[in-house]
């Protein structure tokens, strides 16, 4: 089949290269539509379900939110598990589905389950999804500012009110319809309230409740339609306003009459502009600012969205008020485009090396031309076919491609046809058309057989990597159907566009000068393989002690999932003692902030400290997630300190800094680890169990043992206790005395403290509470609460101290659940060490020196997990995959011996492979398992291409040791192509030091080295051997 | 046999020792680690951490009470007709000042159909007239002439607060937009049974600002103490449940546990725990609690 389809090529060769044409067109075409992103979205179908439940404690929200909304869940089809924060004023589940769900269908699987459940919660709470967006959602950050100098139209200085109103009224209606922006998220400032502040003298002494005012407010605050009237023909819509608009409007609403006298509210309590009791804010430089988030909606192209907000935005600025200004902080489009820049970067300079690599090798140079072509035109296939497949073009997707491999097939077609073409010339003068397509055609034909099945090993040997599940299935699929797609669309190529574009453009002399290079390698090579062939046993011992000596090597190897990313942002949270408030957080940040800026490598620092408006991350107001956003390199004083340096350097600065722990991640980074499992750390080692108590107990001395072990970073225990609460326990006889009810008393504390909504204030579309709260002055004083007078029925009135019992103690910080089940969490990175080793070491550890009480487990989760399940999975189907190859030896010699011959090619590649990460310092990692994976089919193709012709060879002379040296010395050009293509094809990717880099890295290091190793075993051992087996024929 | 025995006894016993001492070294720098912080001169500026000096100080106790105003008793006079008869004439309207001695009426008696005069027997505001030429005075009230120059605050003082409120001590009266200071003349029993006491303080109200039924506050100054020992409140830091204040010692700061005394919500005496003239921070004390807990959280276990 194959030969008629060469046939036909060459015979329609026209019709080819318009064939051709078409794929460059869709593959430009296609380009348009190609979804660019840095990394591949990791995060599972999850969907967050937050409640809000202003003033409950963590207990109570578990209790009467969490627990039923988990209990909701439990049976959903498809789920895998949940997990769940309670915390103050706030109660999260997050639900994770099995892989493949459809998301939208998991969401209407919740919108379900949770509409069943609303009558259990308590009144007035609200379940909601989180927006439709995953980890990578959050592209793009703002700050709102006001410039220095500006006043509002009142004459007022922009406050942090007034910049979240125009956040939340003027950007964010904007910014929402911005195609594929989900939800744009806003966190400090203060939400615009309209607060009544009564004074509780002037109510006591008028006998007004919290009560009256709220039922005085609500029922004067509302608009009313009347139908209509017709009136001689007309119809007259009636209507009766009677909503407040004011301060005013609210002073004058009246509340009581005492004899004819009406007691407004003016009259009892002061009305102004009020601040929400907000539990998250934001900073910027040390100052207070507002922030809003841009989230991306799922699947959508991040690159895109992202410069679709930024257009967007400076749109909006026009309309802002004069002095208000929108500096954005967070663009996903820099680290997109950085990564992009190292793969394209990486991409053309191996490709470029490449070419040269085939000039200098063939000597020809319309043939290197030729075989250079099939690089951008399998890369247009490929991204057609990624298009199509719904790929997004990212670090890992593009990370294995080599144009060096992908080339071999076509190298291999190339080399056959041009010294096939010049020997032919040589013989006969110029060849007639007919006779240079019958030799272009034999030449081909001759070496399509081992190109094919090389290359089709080569892209089985990417298989296993689509047997990941999980986040490393996510991470891994891109990357290996890139590949395979790549490498079939060159196999395509070589037996089409390569024979037909040989018969129509290698016309005239063919010269072919073996190059300099070639020559000097054939007069080295043939003595020393005679050499070789001589002390055989001495080069197969050496062969052996190598794949020994590196078998040895690769078990001090240490592991890991994938190399970091490095974003060339910094992510640090800076956490605090549970209880620490948002204001007392705030100052904290400003030193903390000012100290960051010190460094010249800073560009800008901003913060979120706590939870913002929708609960995507929900922190408690004592962490604060920083953002340090780093210059470009070549603006640093030193522009070769490396990130992890800087690092260190800003965390031994702001250690100085009293109060404040650390932990250094990265923006993007941060987040995965967080929505993955929960777990914002490399390990996280779960307790689960009933008693908070008891948790906390077996976590500490857990905490205890990893701290001894070697590698340990960052340590700690999941801060579940430690908030100051200030308990007012109602006495009930006392209550009973006064005749008042326990509802009574907790009534006048949450209106005096919290604050009671009491109607909605509209300015047009903008909305605004009216909350009823004493003034700041009196409720923040602790010591005047005892003081608080209860109203009593007969309109006097009686102290809280006399009817409750105030007492301040440390309660539950927070409450996590997973599956239904509360669990602590000890939490631990690990540097300088590798992350596998350290986990067995800890479990070792953990398993022996802590004992669990019964009803108390433990659970390993954190980055590697994923490790873990890949490898175990991988440990399976390379070994099938092996096998798979093997047979596809088999078939193509019909000879287990020959098969097996080859197949040793694999071990002392993968020796190669083992050094080169070794001498680099580099942990064995799944990009690194990758590598090999490739390796070995670079291998078998090597091995392939020298065994097929010794056997023609030897078909034909029948002498052993003539066949075995000059097929081998035949094939040395051939195998040295490919193996250089191949490694020097890595080489930029491999010594690239860019954004984006370090991912791939280690699966470059890899090609190189084992193909090294694999070249000199192909062109030595492999003949020995092929001798050695065939020396009793 | 016996020289074994007694040799593995004393091996033993100087290992247990050599434990203990290496144990309560680890104790005592453990304790040490506890409860400093070092904070350097510049950060401590930076980060606002101010510092002041433990002194002697006056502790004024307060607490708030609420109260209404009334009349005093002794100052009110409800003027009747001495003997039934026609008024003849009335002399004043209400609101009108009299003194004692004035003639308010005359009055007609019907028995000697003569007439007589009624007189107010105090200075004060007539505030009812239930008289008119004319009107029958039999033995309904005809004035009532109150004098408003001294009214009476009386304050609810529940069962709670009554060990501390005692007659004699200064109150600050608060109410209508202005406020006097006076003393607390008496405590009473309340009427009708309620379940709190009445504190009497007297207003002078010459000045005629304050009304009777107003709702008032009093600021009750339980206590003046001379304390020998003071802090500022916002100095005093709970640590492990324990109230701390943290000693600056050139970039050291230490944290005493102090025993605390009485407190005004500014000042807080302290019983022990503390020396005159040691230097403790008082603004942004939380930074060095926040600083020492966290340690604790990652090194303490």
């Amino acid at each position: 089949m194959i030969e008629s389809i060469i046939k036909a090529s060459i015979k329609r060769r026209v019709l080819v290269m318009a064939g051709v044409f078409v794929l460059i067109g869709s593959g430009i075409w296609n380009f348009q539509k190609l979804p660019i992103d840095a990394v591949p979205d990791i995060t599972n179908v999850l969907v967050q379900i937050n409640t809000e439940a202003p003033g409950y404690s963590p207990l109570e929200s578990e209790q009467r939110i969490t627990y039923p909304v988990e209990t909701a869940l439990a049976g959903t089809p498809n789920l895998s598990y949940t997990r769940s924060l309670s915390r103050y004023g706030l109660s999260q589940v997050t639900v994770v589905f099995e892989e493949g769900t459809d998301l939208y269908f998991a969401r209407s699987l919740i919108n379900e389950r949770l509409g069943a459940i609303k009558s259990l919660l308590p009144d007035g709470l609200e379940p909601q999804m989180g927006p439709v967006a995953t980890g990578l959602g959050e592209i793009f950050m703002y700050t709102v500012e006001a410039e220095a100098g500006y006043l509002q139209k009142d004459g007022t200085q922009f406050d942090a009110t007034e910049l979240r109103e125009i956040q939340d009224w003027i950007i964010k209606p904007q910014l929402s319809l911005v195609p594929g922006v989900t939800e744009v998220n806003s966190i400090g400032g203060f939400n615009k309230q309209y607060h009544v502040n009564p004074s509780p003298e002037k109510m006591l002494s008028f006998e007004i409740s919290f009560e009256d005012i709220n039922q005085a407010l609500t029922l004067n605050n509302a608009n009313v339609g009347a139908g209509y009237v017709e009136t001689n023909g007309q119809q007259i819509l009636i209507r009766s306003p009677g909503q407040l608009k004011t301060i005013e409007d609210i002073e004058n609403v009246v509340v009581k009459n005492i004899g004819h006298a009406p007691i407004k509210i003016k009259d009892i309590a002061e009305v102004g502009i009020g601040k929400e009791l907000r539990t998250g804010a934001a900073t910027q430089g040390g100052v207070e600012t507002v922030l809003g988030t841009a989230m991306m909606l799922v699947g959508e192209n991040s690159r895109a969205v992202a410069q679709a907000v930024a257009e967007k935005l400076e749109e909006i600025k026009k309309t802002l008020p004069e002095g208000v200004v929108i500096d954005s902080v967070y663009d996903r489009t820099t680290l997109v485009d950085k990564a992009i820049w190292t793969v394209q970067k990486n991409l053309t300079e191996g490709a470029l090396l490449v070419i040269v690599i085939l000039f200098l090798l063939l000597g020809n140079f319309r043939a290197a031309l030729i075989t250079a072509a099939v690089i951008p035109l399998a890369m247009l296939a490929t991204i057609s076919g990624m298009v199509e497949s719904g790929v997004s073009a990212n670090l890992m997707s593009l990370g294995a491609l080599d144009f060096g491999l992908i080339v071999d097939g076509a190298v291999i077609i190339i080399e056959n046809s041009i010294r096939r073409l010049a020997k032919a010339q040589k013989d006969q003068g110029v060849l007639s058309l007919k006779q240079r397509l019958d030799v272009v055609f034999s030449a081909t034909n001759e070496v399509i057989r081992p190109s094919l099945f090389g290359v089709i090993i080569i892209t089985v040997v990417y298989i296993p990597l689509f047997s990941l599940t999980g986040v490393e299935g996510k991470m891994f699929h891109p990357m290996a159907s890139t590949v395979v797609m790549a490498l079939l669309s060159a196999l395509v190529l070589s037996f089409t566009f390569i024979p037909a574009a040989i018969a129509l453009f290698m016309t005239g002399k063919v010269s072919e000068k073996e190059s300099v290079i070639i020559r000097g390698a054939k007069s080295i090579y043939q003595p020393m393989l005679e050499t070789a062939l001589k002390l055989r046993w001495l080069v197969l011992a050496c062969a052996l002690i190598l794949v020994g000596f590196a078998g040895w090597l690769s078990t001090k190897l240490g592991s890991e999932f994938i190399p970091e990313l490095n974003e060339g942002d910094i992510a640090m949270h800076a956490m605090r003692i549970p209880g620490t408030g948002l204001e007392q957080a705030i100052q904290m940040q400003k030193v903390l902030e000012e100290k960051i800026l010190e460094f010249p490598q800073v560009a800008k620092v901003f913060a979120k400290i706590g939870t913002p408006e929708v609960a995507t991350d929900p922190m408690p107001p004592n962490v604060a997630d920083n953002f340090i956003m780093l210059k470009p390199r070549d603006q640093w004083p030193d522009p070769s300190l490396t990130q992890t340096e800087l690092v260190k350097q800003i965390e031994e600065a702001v250690n100085q800094l009293p109060g404040n722990n650390y932990e250094f991640t990265q923006p993007i980074q941060m987040r995965f680890n967080e929505l993955i499992s929960g777990v914002r750390a490399d390990l996280g080692i779960k307790v689960f169990g009933d008693d908070l108590d008891q948790l906390l107990k077996s976590s500490n001395e857990i905490l205890e043992v990893i701290e001894q072990i070697e590698g340990v970073a960052d340590a700690r225990v999941e801060q579940v206790t430690g908030l100051p609460m200030l308990s007012v326990k109602p006495n009930r006889v006392a209550l009973s005395r006064y005749g008042i009810n326990v509802a009574d008393v907790q009534h006048v504390i949450t209106t005096a403290i919290g604050g009671q909504n009491a109607g909605i204030i509209y300015e047009g579309d903008r909305r605004f509470e009216i909350k009823i709260r004493l003034d700041e002055s009196l409720r923040s004083d602790l010591n005047r609460l005892s003081e608080l007078p209860v109203p009593l029925v007969d309109g006097s009135y009686v102290p809280l101290s006399e009817v409750a019992v105030i007492s301040l103690a440390p309660a539950p910080n927070q409450v996590s659940r997973e599956n239904g089940k509360r669990r602590v969490v000890v939490t631990a990175n690990v540097r300088e060490r590798d992350l596998g080793s350290f986990v067995d070491e800890a479990k070792l550890k953990i398993s022996t020196d802590v004992k669990l009480p019964a009803g108390y487990w433990l659970d390993y989760g954190g980055t590697f997990e994923q490790l873990e399940s890949a490898s175990k999975r991988l440990s399976i189907v390379v070994p099938i995959t092996l096998t798979i190859i093997f047979g596809l030896l088999i078939m193509a010699f019909s000879s287990v011996k020959d098969a097996l011959i080859i197949f040793t090619g694999v071990p002392l590649a993968l020796t190669g492979g083992v050094i080169s990460l070794w001498l680099r310092g580099m942990p064995f990692s799944i990009s690194a398992g990758v590598g090999f994976i490739a390796l070995s089919g670079v291998a078998v193709l090597n091995g392939l291409v020298m065994l097929s012709f010794i056997r023609e060879l030897l078909k034909k002379t029948g002498d052993l040791y003539h066949s075995v040296v000059n097929g081998a010395m035949t094939r040395l050009r051939p195998v040295l192509m490919t193996a250089l293509v191949a490694s020097l094809g890595f080489v930029p990717m491999a010594l690239n030091t860019g954004t984006g880099a370090e991912v791939q890295r280690p699966l470059a290091t890899v090609v190189i080295g084992g193909i090294i190793s694999s070249t000199v075993l192909t062109l030595f051992v492999l003949p020995i051997l092929y001798k050695l087996v065939n020396r009793n024929r | 046999m016996k020289s074994v025995t007694i040799k593995v006894l004393l091996f033993v016993s100087s290992l247990l020792g050599s434990w203990n001492s290496i144990a309560s070294g680890d104790h005592d720098e453990h304790e040490e680690n506890e409860k400093k912080v070092i904070i350097t001169d510049a950060i401590a500026d930076q980060s606002m951490i101010k510092t002041e000096i433990v002194g002697p100080g006056v502790i004024n106790e307060q607490l708030k009470v609420y109260g209404k105003t009334v009349n005093d008793p002794s100052q009110v006079s409800h003027i009747r007709a001495r003997f039934p008869g026609t008024v003849e004439s009335v002399n004043v309207q209400i609101g009108d000042v009299v003194k004692s001695g004035n003639t308010l009426a005359h009055i007609e008696s019907n028995e000697s159909l003569k007439r007589y005069p009624v007189k107010a027997l105090m200075s004060g505001v007539i505030v009812a007239r239930h008289a008119n030429p004319g009107e029958m005075a039999l033995d309904q009230v005809l004035f009532t002439v109150a004098d408003f120059e001294k009214i009476w605050a009386e304050f609810q003082v529940f069962p709670g607060q009554l060990n501390q409120i005692k007659s004699g001590q200064q109150v600050t009266i608060t109410g209508a937009g202005q406020s006097v200071i006076s003393k607390i003349e008496h405590i009473i029993p309340s009427q009708n049974e309620k379940p709190y006491s009445l504190a009497r303080v007297l207003i002078d109200n010459q000045s005629g600002g304050w009304t009777t039924g107003l709702l008032v506050s009093g600021n009750v100054n339980i206590k003046s103490t001379d304390a020998a020992l003071v802090v500022n409140s916002q100095a005093i830091q709970l640590v492990d449940g324990k109230p701390m204040v943290f000693v600056k010692n050139g970039s050291e700061y230490t944290a005493h546990a102090i025993e605390v005394g009485r407190s005004d919500g500014q000042l807080t005496e302290v019983l022990s725990g503390l020396e005159i003239g040691d230097e403790y921070v008082t603004q942004n004390s939380y930074l060095l609690k926040a600083d020492l807990e966290k340690a604790g959280a990652s090194h303490d276990h």
